[in-house]
This record gives structure tokens, C-alpha cells and sequence, in this order.
């Protein structure tokens, strides 16, 4: 089967680095299989999503190195991914991703084995739900769908999720790659693994990286279809209330006045900056004084200068085009 | 006075502990790179703005290309001020900028220079490195990933197109 969705970029060192447009899956195999290409002893990072011929326009130099900030394209992903931290407490993060887990394999027809999960090689968890259960085709929205339904999975397995990785151009460590802080490595973990090693132990056997097979791709699932069909459709509503933010409004969001007042947590900051941008561009308000009202939150809460002034000025952008 | 593991595995914390210990990094005592000279590629520059008085300006990003801080980064700005300016032409003449114009395009190559780096230290004892002097000693073609996929990209530069 072709996929119509090949591209992706790939960032070899810290996640500021440069983005390079890459063959995803060719890349991802790399990495599964620690290839000398893939250079799992340097940071390493995929895109979140894969992309079809639009990414190319985000093209600017000849070695395929990409501009991504405010694309906003058709993309999708092979794996529903839960990135789990749980405040970098590994106790925590292993208990609610063993939760998450079980969740899933009790309520889909899924094998463990068509599961991809990963020791950060930090403090937490990222765990792969193939898409394939959800019968999910790629769109302009498919990363607010995942995040929906991921989000619907986590509340019922009572876990709570970094949702920053549903943003359609957030990187995501690539397996097998070397953390630049802990030296350790993103290493796959079979369910029985995470279900029965202790977090210490799990945590020690990150410390080589660990090649591993692809999983087979499952059929869909008629409860997983029905699943990110109800989040389809509460994604479409909210998108409709953000519409319905015409030029009548005279309030902004309650979000946009907490983002100013306290900043935000961890997680959700890139998000909600961009947000309040976004709300502020509703308002017809000048780039400087969103600037101005927005980056000493953004700044308090951990974010460096380049990333606020980037979710500022993406924000702004999506609020003058809705 | 007992072993600590010990004393942990009484309270019932040495597996929460270790994990811990093992999932911390320590803290690196500043990002700073040390004065000295440098082979340092210059890898990106992007247009800024001061953050107290809104200055317009250009930030070159080096890259440390050789010896044991290799990766490490650090930043030049050129500032758009009268003051300024023929600094700023200076500097930026060495990358083959003649026109304004060329600073709305992405560096079209890795300029690879040699840098004498000092350090800066402001009134509250923030340290800051700064970048004494830099000469371009090779223009770079970047090199596409392992990965990248076959065909181009109608949208990109033409591979050895200059500014």
C-alpha cells in the first residue's frame, strides 16, 4: 500500500537544531534497528506526524533543511503516541503508563505486541497505539484528533499526559537515541517489561539502547473506529466554537487572561501561548503589545526567548487567518 | 552511622531514590563555552529585536565544530543601530551580505570560521560569551540527511546558490 504521507523531518542533536526532511518510516527503521545512519549516540528527534508534498514548500536550503513554524497541513502518524511523566516522578510515570496499557489492550482487539512502548530515557513513558485500530486517515486536523482521543483514553485510565506532542510539529525523541542530558537512551520495552521490571531496573537497561522489530500492522477496531469518530466530531465542535469567536466578542478567553496573570505548567505551554496569541489576533491586537502582554508569562514559565517569540508569532498568525 | 542504602531501604525510599538519582541530571554549572579560539560553524541566522528597547537586529548562531566542546553553541548579533552599522556591515560582508534583502532568506551554506570567544559578566555575575572577532575560512554545502527522500523540492534553493 502506498503511503500517501511519507515525508517527515528529523533533528540529529538537541531539539533546537535544524530540521531535515526525511524518508519517515526509512528513518524511524533506522532508529529501530540502531543503524550507524541513525547516530543513536547523539540526540536524535522525528517529527511528531508524517506529511505528504506540502512539507516540501517548507523547504529552505538545499540539504532539505525546513521552516515548519505555522504549518498547519495535511499529516498523520502510524502510532497514537501517550507521552507519560507524571512530574518526573518514574514511580508515578511507570504505574500510570502500566495503567494506560492495560487500558487499551482491555478495550481494543490489540495484540501487546502491536504495541510500541518506550522508556524516555528521562523520567517517563511514550506508548504507541497503532492508528490503524482507529481506521484514521490523515487531515489538516489529525493531531487535534489524536490528542482527543488520547486524552479520552488517559481520563479513563487515569493518567495524566504531556500533551505538547499533538502539536503538528513538535519533535519527538526518536527511539534508540542518546538523552542529551542523561546520556541515556529512548528504549523499547516489551508490555511484559514495563508490566513486571522494576522503574529502577527499567531505568538502568536504558542505558544501552536496545533494537527491536517493527510491530505488525493490526485490522481496525470497531470500538477504536467508533472512538476517534466521537473525537472527530467534538474536535469539529470546538473548532466551530472557536469560529463562532467572531468580531462581536468582547471578552477574551479565560484561558488568555490565566496565561497572562500565572503563566503555565510544564506540558501545556507551548500550547496555550500560542492560544492566547491566537485570541489576542482575534481582538485585532498589534503584534508588539501581544509581545508585550504575552512573553514575561511565557519567560516565568520555563519557556526560552526563541520559543516564545515563535508561539507568539504562529499564534498570531492562526488568530488573523480563522 | 549506617550504609545509606540501609537507612533507605528502611524508609522504603531506595527504589524511588535511585530511580531518582539515576533519572537526574546534575546540574551543569553554566552553558558558557570557556574564552579561547574556536573552529566554530556559523549553522543559522535569523532577525531579532532587543528585548528592552526593540533594536533590530541579526543573530548569527556558531556551532563548535572541533575539539572537546564540539556541538556547543554560542550567538553574535549584529545590531541595526548608526552606532553599530559598520560593525554590523562588517561582520556580515564576511558571509557575502550586500543587501538588506539577503537577510529575509535562510543562510544559504555552514560558514565555517575561525572564532576568538571571550566572556562576558554583567552587574549581577551573569556570564555570557562574546564573540571577539570571527573570519570565515570555508563555505560549507550542507549535506541532505541519510534519510532525506528521493526527488527535491521545487521550493528549494538551488543547491550552491549563494545570497
Amino acid at each position: 500500500m502506498i503511503n500517501a504521507m511519507p515525508l517527515g523531518y528529523r533533528i540529529v542533536g538537541p531539539c533546537s537544531r535544524e530540521r531535515r526532511l526525511v524518508d519517515y518510516d526509512r528513518a524511524f527503521a533506522a532508529y529501530a534497528d540502531c543503524d550507524d545512519l541513525a547516530q543513536i549516540d547523539r540526540e536524535g528527534f522525528l517529527s511528531p506526524f508524517q506529511y505528504g508534498d506540502a512539507i516540501r514548500s517548507r523547504v529552505v536550503r538545499p540539504d532539505g533543511t525546513l521552516d515548519v513554524r505555522g504549518f498547519t497541513g495535511p499529516h498523520w502518524s502510524r502510532y497514537l503516541w501517550a507521552d507519560i511523566d507524571d512530574d518526573g516522578n518514574i514511580d508515578r510515570a511507570t504505574a500510570s503508563a502500566r495503567r494506560l496499557v492495560a487500558w487499551v489492550l482491555e478495550r481494543y482487539q490489540v495484540d501487546e505486541s502491536e504495541l510500541l512502548v518506550f522508556f524516555s530515557g528521562s523520567k517517563g513513558f511514550h506508548v504507541g497505539i497503532p492508528t490503524s485500530l482507529f481506521a484514521a486517515a490523515s487531515s489538516d486536523v489529525f493531531g487535534r484528533v489524536a490528542r482527543q482521543v488520547a486524552e479520552d483514553i488517559a481520563t479513563k485510565a487515569d493518567v495524566r499526559l504531556d500533551t505538547a506532542i499533538y502539536n503538528i510539529v513538535q519533535p519527538l525523541r526518536a527511539p534508540n537515541s542518546r538523552h542529551g542530558k542523561t546520556g541515556r537512551h529512548k528504549r523499547f520495552l516489551t508490555v511484559d517489561e514495563l508490566i513486571q521490571v522494576r522503574p529502577a531496573a527499567i531505568v538502568e537497561r536504558s542505558a544501552e539502547p536496545l533494537a527491536f522489530d517493527l510491530p505488525e500492522t493490526p485490522a481496525a477496531d470497531e470500538r477504536a473506529v467508533a472512538d476517534w469518530q466521537s473525537a472527530c466530531e467534538q474536535t469539529n465542535r470546538k473548532t466551530e466554537a472557536v469560529r463562532c469567536c467572531d468580531n462581536d466578542r468582547t471578552e477574551l478567553n479565560l484561558a488568555t487572561l490565566e496565561f497572562i496573570r500565572d503563566g503555565a505548567d510544564e506540558g501545556d505551554r507551548h500550547r496555550l501561548l500560542y492560544s492566547a496569541a491566537a485570541n489576542l489576533a482575534e481582538f485585532g491586537c498589534p503584534p508588539r503589545l501581544a509581545h508585550a502582554l504575552l512573553t514575561e508569562s511565557a519567560l516565568d514559565s520555563g519557556l526560552p526567548p526563541a520559543d516564545v517569540r515563535r508561539a507568539i508569532d504562529n499564534g498570531l498568525s492562526k488568530g488573523v487567518t480563522e | 552511622m549506617g550504609k545509606l542504602s540501609s537507612i533507605l531501604r528502611q524508609q522504603g525510599s531506595l527504589d524511588s531514590i535511585k530511580s531518582a538519582w539515576d533519572t537526574t541530571a546534575a546540574a551543569a554549572d553554566n552553558d558558557v563555552l570557556p574564552k579561547g579560539e574556536y573552529v566554530a560553524d556559523i549553522v543559522a541566522g535569523e532577525a531579532i529585536e532587543s528585548r528592552t528597547k526593540g533594536t533590530p537586529g541579526y543573530r548569527l548562531t556558531f556551532e563548535v565544530a572541533e575539539g572537546e566542546h564540539t556541538g556547543g553553541r554560542f550567538w553574535h548579533e549584529c545590531w541595526f543601530t548608526e552606532a553599530a552599522m559598520s560593525r554590523t556591515k562588517r561582520d556580515l560582508s564576511k558571509l557575502g551580505v550586500t543587501d538588506l534583502e539577503q537577510l529575509e532568506r535562510p543562510l544559504p551554506a555552514v560558514f565555517r570560521c575561525n572564532v576568538k570567544l571571550a566572556i562576558r559578566r554583567d552587574d549581577d555575575g551573569n556570564e555570557g560569551n562574546r564573540v571577539r572577532r570571527f573570519e570565515v575560512v570555508e563555505v560549507i554545502t550542507p549535506e541532505p540527511d541519510a534519510f532525506a527522500p528521493d526527488g527535491g523540492s521545487e521550493n528549494a534553493p538551488e543547491s550552491g546558490e549563494t545570497f
